[in-house]
């Protein structure tokens, strides 16, 4: 057997992968990162933009360009304000009713070689063919392809698929493909799913109104069961009432 | 930077008529007229400075000339005296530069060029003033008041020289790269221009050059045609003119005729990948990469024309026979790869609407640059072609419209649909450090390891991501004080905890609005519902994703 093996070439070595910027996604994953040059699937029903930010923001702090098809014209420009000045990141929204033409523009973008990160984020379901055709042009660009989609999205033979979901203050990252724990071996799928959890700290609750000196003059809140909140008579000042929450600050 | 010299010698033609006969005192200081030589009424077409000062101007009869002045001498002109006059003295110049150009029609006057002539050890403002002493000097040999000025371009160099003080300072120089600003304040009458053209800006009240520059570019070239763009461009100091008696090499050009006329641009873009790597091919082998490249395609309107959705295309009186259309790509930076000038000339050529079918194409490199560094360092991996990501931007807009490729910006607004905004990214045109001259240089960053990265807040991944709808979509909702089932897009979902409200008014001078904004948690798959109730009723504005 040692001698059959001796024989056999020595498998590829597995590319460094690009750094998610979270340290135990990148150690849970083969190639320490989102894998260069092949598909990453990111699935779920919530966390996927999260976690999408988090990629897209460590990518552009190492000085890579990232290219952001926002195809369902659903982000929220307040919360990547902090790219504006930041360089070597294009987020591009096709209209609406180009929608179907997200794809191409990764196509596009991926030709170019010029992007190491390209994010298809909620397009329209495609097949798997297009999926093969973007993967080769990611392959020969040498670029992290990420494509976002619900849960229910067919699957499209991507090198790592990571389903997502938030449940308050954790951000549960299951590594479905592309995993390197278990075995040990790096570049090998693990037949067991590995889960990694990212924690979300305790922090003042997101609101939309922060000017902390105008009061609201229009009465108090109330929380979901009728009685006065902790906060007392300060109205913009939402309190967690759900599961578990005992009263606490939720960091949403 | 690229000098010209003009040299200007009131009235030259006597120099070479006079200059044999009588050496002193100068020719210009004594009333000499040339004529044409018509047996009756001879005109003037030349007088000396002396003969000036007595009021003679070309143009006048020779009995006008001597009404104002009785002693003025006649010459009769003489092309052929002139013609020597002009080389000896062209001769004379080559000892200051290689690059002596008389200028034609207008005998007196030199482009002489001034770039390449590098001396060690002298910074270029010392070179440029032994180059202008040395031509002053060789040029008082022929004329003691020559006039002398030094410009970028031939238009502003020529206008110099009539800033210039002959007798005081006879030489002025235009620093680099201010032609268009010196240029704003000359008189018009400095710009070399048809008198129709010239008489409609005199009614227009337009005086000086820097008028005629302050007109759009459209409104000029639709009034007076391709002429008046030429004075446009001139007067914002793009001259074409270079001083060289070399005739210029032929501009690189591919150029391919279509087996069968092309209603379609399929086969001009099968074509058009080949004729561009023929072409970078070409400019490569000289250290150059394209700035600039014209797509003209040859239509035959014999054929007839095709169906256009464009209605003035349609009923626009084309010509019937076989012409050509030509567009020009300017680069944002100078590239030296097909792959990323395709992509360019692929997005000019699907947003090209055929009029008829196209017969042959042309490809040519109108503007080059050196090579830079910027071009590529295949020793670093991580290095990307800025030029292929712009020709990959400026594609997907040819594509899908403005406003496709965009960055995000905040501002100053409570609801989350006044929080921020996007912005679209300009096609080109940055104040990049390392920029081109000759063309803006795009925004698009340069990928430099030793530049810093930018500074971005450390990730905070609690700050869960909003999905923002454009605009937010009515829901039925049931609730006794906060929301409990929402019932949107035909799907019921049921809310498992609300937080809120959190109650946002705005201005009440302005618009007023009024809501409570709810946080709504449910065990669905689309994640925290933002709901917000009004007066209008309950609206979903988004999802925390």
């Amino acid at each position: 057997m040692e001698s059959l093996r001796a024989l056999l070439p020595a498998p590829l070595p597995v590319a460094p992968g690009m750094p998610t910027g979270m340290d135990a996604l990148d150690g849970a994953l083969a190639s320490g990162g989102l894998p260069r040059g092949r598909l990453s699937e990111v699935v779920g029903s919530t966390g996927k933009l999260t976690l999408l930010r988090q990629i897209v923001d460590a990518a552009v702090t190492r000085g890579e360009w990232v290219a952001y098809i926002d195809a369902s014209r659903t982000l929220a420009p307040r919360d990547w304000a902090h790219l504006t000045d930041a360089r070597g990141v294009w987020i591009i929204r096709p209209p609406k009713e180009n929608a179907a033409r997200a794809p191409w523009c990764a196509d596009v973008l991926l030709r170019s070689g010029a992007f190491s990160l390209v994010v298809l984020d909620s397009a329209p379901p495609i097949s798997r063919a297009i999926a093969v055709r973007l993967t080769g042009l990611a392959r020969e660009s040498n670029a992290a392809l990420v494509i976002v989609g619900a849960a229910s999205a067919t699957q499209l033979g991507g090198a790592v698929r990571l389903r997502v979901q938030r449940r308050r203050q954790r951000l549960t990252i299951a590594i479905e493909k592309g995993g390197s724990v278990g075995s040990g071996v790096p570049g090998r799928s693990n037949r067991f799913q590995h889960v990694v959890e990212v924690r979300c700290a305790n922090g003042v609750a997101r609101r939309l109104y922060t000017h902390s000196e105008v009061p609201d003059r229009r009465g108090t809140a109330r929380t979901a069961s009728g009685r006065l909140g902790k906060a007392g008579r300060r109205a913009a000042t939402p309190s967690y009432t759900g599961r578990g929450g005992g009263g606490m600050l939720q960091h949403c | 930077m690229q000098l010209l010299l003009p040299i200007q010698g009131a009235a030259a033609e006597e120099c070479s008529s006079t200059a044999d006969a009588t050496p002193e005192p100068h020719w210009d200081a004594r009333p000499i007229v040339v004529t044409d030589g018509a047996p009756n009424r001879p005109r003037l077409k030349s007088v000396s400075a002396a003969a000036a000062r007595e009021g003679i101007r070309a143009g006048m009869t020779l009995s006008e000339a001597r009404a104002l002045c009785g002693s003025v001498e006649v010459l009769t002109w003489n092309d052929a005296a002139i013609e020597a006059a002009t080389i000896e003295t062209s001769a004379l110049f080559l000892h200051a530069s290689p690059q002596v150009t008389p200028v034609a029609g207008t005998p007196g006057m030199w482009w002489i060029g001034a770039t390449g002539l590098a001396t060690h050890g002298a910074s270029p403002k010392q070179r440029e003033r032994a180059l202008v002493q040395m031509l002053a000097s060789l040029a008082r040999s022929w004329h003691p008041h020559a006039r002398i000025a030094l410009a970028d371009s031939c238009v502003a160099a020529r206008a110099a020289t009539w800033t210039s003080t002959p007798r005081a300072e006879p030489v002025c120089i235009v620093p680099a790269g201010r032609d268009a600003s010196f240029l704003d304040t000359a008189p018009l009458a400095l710009l070399p221009l048809d008198d129709e053209m010239r008489d409609a800006l005199r009614a227009l009240g337009i005086r000086t050059i820097g008028g005629l520059a302050d007109l759009d570019a459209g409104d000029v070239e639709q009034r007076w045609g391709d002429a008046g763009l030429t004075a446009w461009r001139l007067a914002h100091g793009d001259d074409p003119r270079r001083p060289v008696l070399a005739r210029p090499d032929a501009q690189p050009h591919v150029e391919m005729e279509l087996g069968l006329p092309a209603e379609t641009m399929e086969p001009v873009l099968f074509l058009a990948r080949p004729a561009i790597e023929n072409l970078v091919s070409q400019v490569v082998s000289e250290g150059r990469a394209i700035a600039s490249l014209a797509v003209t395609l040859t239509l035959d309107d014999a054929r007839g024309a095709l169906p256009t959705p464009d209605p003035a295309a349609r009923t626009a009186p084309g010509p019937r026979q076989p012409h050509t259309v030509t567009r020009e790509i300017r680069m944002p930076r100078p590239l030296a790869r097909p792959a990323p000038l395709f992509e360019r000339c692929r997005g000019l050529l699907s947003q090209w609407t055929l009029t008829a079918p196209v017969i042959a194409l042309r490809l040519t490199v109108r503007i080059t640059s050196p090579l830079t560094g910027e071009q590529g360092n295949l020793l670093d991996t991580s290095w990307r072609d800025p030029g292929a990501a712009d020709a990959a931007l400026e594609r997907v807009r040819a594509e899908l419209g403005p406003n496709v490729v965009v960055k995000p910006h905040a501002s100053d607004g409570y609801t989350p649909e006044r929080s921020g905004g996007w912005r679209e990214e300009p096609g080109a045109g940055s104040d990049e450090p390392g920029a081109t001259a000759m063309t803006a240089a795009s925004r698009l960053p340069v990928h430099d390891a030793a530049a810093p990265r930018s500074r971005l807040p450390a990730p905070v991944l609690a700050e869960h991501a909003l999905r923002l709808l454009e605009a937010a979509e009515r829901v039925d909702v049931d609730r006794d004080v906060a929301p409990r089932r929402i019932v949107w897009r035909g799907r019921a979902i049921a809310i498992t905890n609300a937080i809120g409200p959190e109650r946002l008014s705005g201005d009440w001078w302005r618009d007023g609005y009024s809501r409570d904004y709810w946080r709504c948690e449910s065990d669905a798959d689309l994640g925290d519902l933002m709901v917000y109730h009004d007066a209008a009723g309950w609206w979903v504005q988004g999802w925390y994703d």
